[in-house]
């Protein structure tokens, strides 16, 4: 491997004040612990992961280049600190780092990345790990423990400007241990039916970065740090405004590992910067662009019928993964005016015509969703039935409210002569259409919803200053094993506090109960089941009304884009992640030809993954 | 004259003075702020691992507030970016940590090249075609380069590119799917490099010509056609001049009076550029820049690309006056 | 009388087109113009003597105004059916236009200088010194003091007086043998229509000009022209020489209008206002004698179509004129 050679290279290009760093360890003694291989516990069970099936193509060839577009060129290229969030971070960090261990993205069993072995202590809260030795970052600099340790000091300096790194490192772990270069464990402040999941860090490089200064953000604006992953962005690989090039990184460490190989095939893949949606969809028909996602109904059923898809140049897949459903639906805030009755909020559970919606705006290719935390396997709770639209139950429910009669506009009042109608806010994007539609169906259960469409952020400032009567709002997703938002989301210590994400003020002292249980007990089995009871219990508050969610996603490629026969894995979000594919030159070759002569290749429509919902996530406990 | 000059240069700091006060001040008192686009990333990014959600406490929201440069009551903050700027410095973005003027002379190369081309066009199309539509109106060439005009100008620009993109760029291939120049532009020869530019240049300048197409054309032909009438064209022809000679001589500067009204603004085509076509065609302009930078909340470019437009826009209206005092000698300075 | 007059205007006709009718605005007119004499066409408003003075030079406004028949001889040339070229050079060559609004007669745009210097070199072949020197002559001959400087004015920066001024001399630039006068001091105040009428006059008399002098104002004729031509109603009806014209009317309406003149320099007043009634607007012309609706002596025959009938003082267009 490559990083042998390279090791002697010690760069330090920001002038690295080793000292002030390893001062930091001493002064922080409890939480950087120093120890030897004589202290590991004996009883250890090492796990190695490594019989697990692997899921990429091993004989998939390697080379070429892939063409894709992002939306806007980011704000910075730094991994974390303002602005790190942006389109290409996912590209070059999230699904480009390798921490210790990794998830099976099929069997979500752990499997081994940095790590080559790891074991479970005794107590529940550590984890022991060996790191691999071959294990080098992109610029062939080895990994070592101390990249561990000096992660600790990066996400905890407010350098950084990111306190919810600060505090994430500093409220989830109680301490680190060296054992040797290639052996260490991490302590979690709670014991957890998970600890693996916590312990899983990925390292942070010191020789890189060194001691952090007030400039951090500045500094690094534009820098590309060495990478544990396969693909590296080089400096001259950068054109700022239009286009970025990843590069595979030359032997890279890993690429013939179990689970790795068959990975990571393409060398080359340009961002290139294209804002308009359909001047992108024009590239990708020219060619200029490889792949491109067909999700919305409007490309999939109709910008798609072009020649080079039925003369087979393109091809099309339809890939139903099995991720945690991101919670989108309506929040009513349960300390808002009539909001605050659980009949109000049950009848306009059954006043929202969900199906309808589904059926006319998202060509009835969505799903409806049934609760708070759906996709999680057994820790979803598959008895919910989603509320049906009812008028007739939705006016009973009423009544039982006090909402009795009709007023001349067919609105229900009460005996004050109060109407029953409360203001929806919604972010003016591209759904305001499927609101209004529910807004219509609603007045034939006599409540009246006021829609109030405002731009993204206005619309988070007025929730977090919990301002809101009700909100339409769906929250980011990413793949985790078992809901991790029971406590942001209905604890009643977030209720009515400005800036948390309990934005229906739901504050019941029995759900408050649920949800301590649930993050401290030990036994999954009890975790599951306490999930269960929570998301049964936040159904029947109906103060969150869940909406839908779309259980594909579905792309067009150029043919020369393979796949393997699976197409892709199970919780993959789209058709890149986990890198399976690769570029078929002479297909391409072959497809260019063909352009030109005329010929056909037959049209390409494959549907891939699990549709049945019934065959739902089992985590291996 | 001079007098009057020096006068209106001296109001210029005045006017800039107000027009960023009250923008400064908007910028503070509107909600929804650098530091809330911050918190929201993270909070509605979903339960990534890493990121705690739990609030954070004072002193962390007081350093945020410190990095976004909230931590003083605006009057002060804007005293300190008033002082900046009299120091020829207008800050830096804090979203891309460059300095404002930085990312203003990165994009000048592009809105001078649209912007150049276009008045060059402009004018050296419309003033030649409203004077031909004058002299003789409702003819065969005055109508129907008004269905044109109009026909462009009821099409909003963006809809039009949209069309032009799909159509010349996309089915017929004619032209490159946006950019301002290829990625390969270095490597080209000087003759290469012009005709790659004019390649990404014409379906975006379409756009950009369209609006104002419309207006110049219209404008110097209803001008002239006005004049024609006027009363010193009788005695020009009285005189002795042929009908041509008289339009040139004496119907043509009095149709360029209003031209001048509003000519000086071309100076303020340095800061041009739409953020619809530059998004459209994936012009990185100033359009974009400043469009981009009041979604991100970025007020250090919100404040100088508004600095750098007001003084543009007054130094132009002052251009104008005396561009128009000397077109006009009926115009006196007061 | 013999030899060929200046000007001799045959059976003229102008029409303007109004929606799409061709209306006459002057009908079937003809009158004679001598070297050195001077006529004066008198007519309320709206008689058609502008259409009549902007025909002579086919200054009509295209397309609207158009000669419809008729001829305008300028020594025995036809101007109606004359090339371009030639028709360039008798206008300001052989004749001088002076318009009634000075302000906007003049370019706004343009310095006197240039305004006179252009029409200097349109007719007269001279460089440039000489052109100025030109230039200066006639600013001085048409009385305007400190030549020099007032060249470099704009028409805005001069009283309305000086402008007119201006105007005569770029009548006269082209050195012409007839000038005409679209009510050239209608706009100006008392003092300055004397002295513009007695500039006219003098140079007049020493160019040896024929003058065509159109104006309402019948009081300034007496001093000024030869002999007087009476417009109503986009006719000429009556023409004789100004003594005959103020000693014996013969036109029912030159009598109304001499009866409406007040006793030497009166007040001034709109003249003609106490005819009763007002002149017919264009196209509502009676089918015989226009000025039946407000004629005194009108009869029956009136309504019929009416010709010139000879008279001692020159012919008129009446067929009562010898009964009254």
């Amino acid at each position: 491997m490559g990083c042998a050679e390279k090791k002697a290279e010690n760069k330090q290009p920001h002038g690295i004040d080793n000292q002030t760093i390893d001062a930091y360890y001493t002064s922080h003694a409890d939480f950087f612990k120093m120890s030897d291989p004589s202290h590991l516990p004996t009883n250890l069970i090492w796990q190695t992961g490594l019989n697990e099936p692997e899921f990429a193509n091993i004989h998939a060839p390697k080379g070429g280049t892939l063409h894709l577009a992002i939306a806007d060129f980011p704000r910075t290229l730094r991994p974390v600190g303002p602005d790190s969030n942006s389109g290409l971070r996912d590209a070059l960090y999230d699904t480009n780092t390798l921490s210790l261990v990794d998830t099976h993205p099929n069997t979500l069993a752990y499997i081994p990345a940095l790590a080559s072995s790891w074991a479970l202590g005794d107590d529940q809260k550590t984890v022991y790990f060996k790191i691999n030795p071959k294990a080098c970052y992109s610029d062939g600099t080895p990994i070592r423990t101390g990249d561990f340790f000096y992660n600790f000091y990066f996400m905890c300096s407010p350098h950084i400007q990111a306190p919810w790194y600060n505090n994430w490192y500093t409220e989830t772990y109680e301490s680190v241990t060296y054992y040797n270069d290639f052996t260490l464990s991490v302590t979690l402040k709670n014991k957890t039916i998970d600890p693996v999941w916590y312990g899983n860090l990925a390292p942070t490089p010191r020789h890189y970065y060194g001691e952090l200064t007030p400039d951090y953000p500045r500094r690094y604006q534009w820098s590309f740090p060495p990478t544990t992953g396969p693909y590296e962005l080089k400096p001259e690989n950068i054109i700022k405004g239009r286009k970025v090039t990843l590069s595979r990184v030359k032997n890279w460490w890993a690429q013939d590992e179990r689970y790795y190989r068959g990975r990571y095939n393409v060398d080359n893949i340009t961002y290139r910067t294209v804002r308009d949606v359909s001047s992108a969809f024009e590239r990708f028909k020219k060619g200029e662009i490889d792949i491109i996602d067909l999700t919305l109904p409007e490309y999939w059923y109709k910008k798609s019928q072009v020649p080079a898809v039925k003369n087979g140049f393109i091809e099309r897949a339809i890939f139903y993964n099995q991720v945690p459903r991101s919670p989108a639906g309506i929040y009513l805030n349960e300390q808002a005016g009539i909001l605050t009755n659980v009949n109000v909020r049950r009848g306009i559970a059954y006043a929202l015509n969900l199906d309808q919606v589904i059926e006319t705006c998202f060509h009835g290719d969505y799903k409806r969703l049934s609760s708070c935390a759906e996709g999680y396997g057994r820790f979803s709770n598959t008895t919910i039935p989603p509320t049906p639209f009812s008028p007739a139950k939705a006016e009973a429910a009423f009544a039982l409210a006090g909402f009795h009669k009709k007023g001349k506009d067919g609105i229900l009042i009460n005996e004050n002569g109060k109407r029953l109608s409360f203001t929806l806010t919604i972010n003016n994007g591209p759904l305001q259409e499927m609101y209004t539609l529910l807004q219509n169906e609603a007045d034939k259960a006599g409540v009246e919803i006021i829609l109030e469409s405002l731009d993204p952020l206005t619309v988070y400032g007025k929730i977090m200053s919990k301002k809101h009567e009700a909100v339409a709002s769906a929250w980011g997703g990413g793949f985790s094993r078992k809901p991790e938002s029971y406590w942001q989301f209905f604890h009643s210590k977030n209720a009515l506090t400005p800036g948390t994400n309990n934005i229906t003020n739901t504050a019941d002292p029995e759900l408050d109960v649920l949800i301590d249980n649930y993050i401290t007990t030990e036994s999954e089995a009890v975790a599951q089941s306490l999930s269960c009871q929570i998301q049964e219990k936040v159904a029947a508050r109906y103060a969150y009304l869940p909406t839908w969610y779309c259980p594909y996603y579905r792309v067009g490629y150029w043919r020369w884009l393979c796949f393997p026969e699976a197409f892709n894995v199970m919780i993959s979000d789209n058709a890149l992640d986990y890198g399976l594919y690769w570029i078929d030159e002479n297909k391409k070759t072959e497809t260019k030809k063909a352009q030109e002569t005329g010929m056909h290749f037959p049209e390409k429509i494959g549907t891939y993954g699990t549709a049945d919902l019934s065959e739902i996530i089992i985590p291996n406990g | 004259m001079w007098a009057y000059i020096a006068r209106r240069l001296l109001l210029i700091p005045l006017t800039l003075l107000g027009i960023t006060l009250i923008v400064f001040a908007l910028t503070r008192l509107v909600p929804g702020g650098p530091l809330e686009r911050a918190l929201m990333e993270i909070q509605m990014g979903g339960h990534s691992k890493g990121v705690s959600t739990s609030p954070l406490s004072e002193e962390q929201l007081s350093g945020l507030k410190t990095y976004y440069g909230l931590d003083q009551p605006w009057p002060v903050a804007y005293g300190h970016w008033i002082l900046k700027i009299m120091q020829g410095d207008l800050g830096e973005s804090q979203r891309y940590n460059d300095p404002v003027w930085d990312m203003v002379i990165a994009r000048l190369p592009i809105s001078l090249f649209y912007g150049l081309t276009a008045m060059i066009l402009t004018y050296g199309i419309c003033v030649p075609l409203g004077i031909l539509k004058a002299m003789k109106p409702h003819g065969w060439l005055d109508k129907g380069s008004s269905i044109m005009i109009f026909l462009g100008y009821a099409l909003p620009n963006y809809v039009l590119g949209s069309f032009l993109l799909v159509v010349f760029a996309g089915y017929l291939d004619w032209f490159p799917l946006g950019g301002f120049i290829s990625d390969d532009f270095e490597t080209l020869t000087f003759w290469k490099k012009i005709q790659d530019l004019i390649h990404h240049s014409i379906l975006p300048l379409c756009c950009y010509l369209v609006g104002s197409f419309a207006f110049v054309t219209l404008l110097i032909r209803n001008t002239l056609i006005e004049q024609l009438a006027a009363d010193f064209m009788r005695t020009a022809i009285a005189k002795g001049l042929s009908f041509k000679q008289a339009v040139w001589r004496h119907g043509l500067r009095n149709a360029l009076v209003p031209l001048a009204t509003d000519f000086g603004q071309n100076l303020t085509l340095v800061l041009s550029g739409s953020f619809l076509i530059e998004t459209l065609f994936d012009i990185d302009g100033f359009g974009l820049l400043g469009y981009n930078a009041i979604l991100d909340r970025d007020y250090p470019i919100v404040m100088g690309i508004l600095f750098l437009s007001a003084l543009l826009f007054l130094l132009g209206n002052l251009i104008s006056d005396l561009l128009l005092a000397w077109v006009d000698p009926r115009v006196r300075f007061q | 009388m013999d030899k060929i007059p200046l000007l001799s205007v045959e059976n003229l006709t102008v029409g303007f087109t109004v929606n799409g009718h061709v209306l006459h605005a002057a009908e079937a007119i003809s009158f004679k113009i001598h070297a050195g004499e001077s006529l004066g066409i008198v007519g309320e408003s709206g008689c058609g003597k502008t259409a009549l003075a902007m025909a002579l030079l086919r200054l009509l406004p295209h397309p609207k105004g158009k000669i419809v028949g008729g001829h305008i001889f300028y020594q025995g040339e036809d101007i109606v059916p004359m090339p371009l070229e030639r028709l360039y050079q008798i206008r300001g060559g052989e004749i001088g236009f002076i318009f009634q609004e000075p302000m906007t007669a003049l370019n706004p745009v343009m310095t006197i200088h240039k305004q006179v210097i252009e029409a200097i070199k349109l007719h007269r072949k001279l460089n440039k010194s000489e052109a100025l020197l030109a230039a200066i002559q006639l600013l001085e001959e048409v009385g305007i003091e400190d030549p020099e400087t007032r060249l470099k004015a704009y028409p805005h920066e001069l009283s309305g007086g000086l402008r007119q001024r201006v105007g005569i001399a770029l009548a006269l630039a082209g050195n012409p043998t007839l000038l005409i006068a679209d009510e050239p001091t209608t706009s100006l105040d008392a003092s300055h229509k004397a002295q513009i009428l007695s500039l006219l006059k003098t140079l007049q008399k020493k160019r040896g000009l024929g003058l065509l002098f159109i104006t309402h104002e019948l009081g300034l004729m007496r001093t000024l022209c030869d002999r007087i031509a009476i417009m109503y109603a986009g006719q000429i009806v009556e023409t004789g020489t100004t003594h005959n014209f103020f000693e014996h009317p013969k036109h029912p309406y030159t009598r109304a209008l001499l009866a409406a003149l007040p006793i030497l320099t009166g007040p001034k007043k709109d003249r003609l206002s106490s005819i009763m009634g007002h002149v017919p607007g264009l196209g509502e012309w009676p089918k015989g004698c226009r000025f039946v609706d407000r004629c005194p002596h009108a009869q029956p025959p009136c309504h019929k179509p009416q010709s010139y009938i000879k008279t001692d003082t020159g012919p008129v267009l009446c067929c009562r004129v010898h009964e009254l």
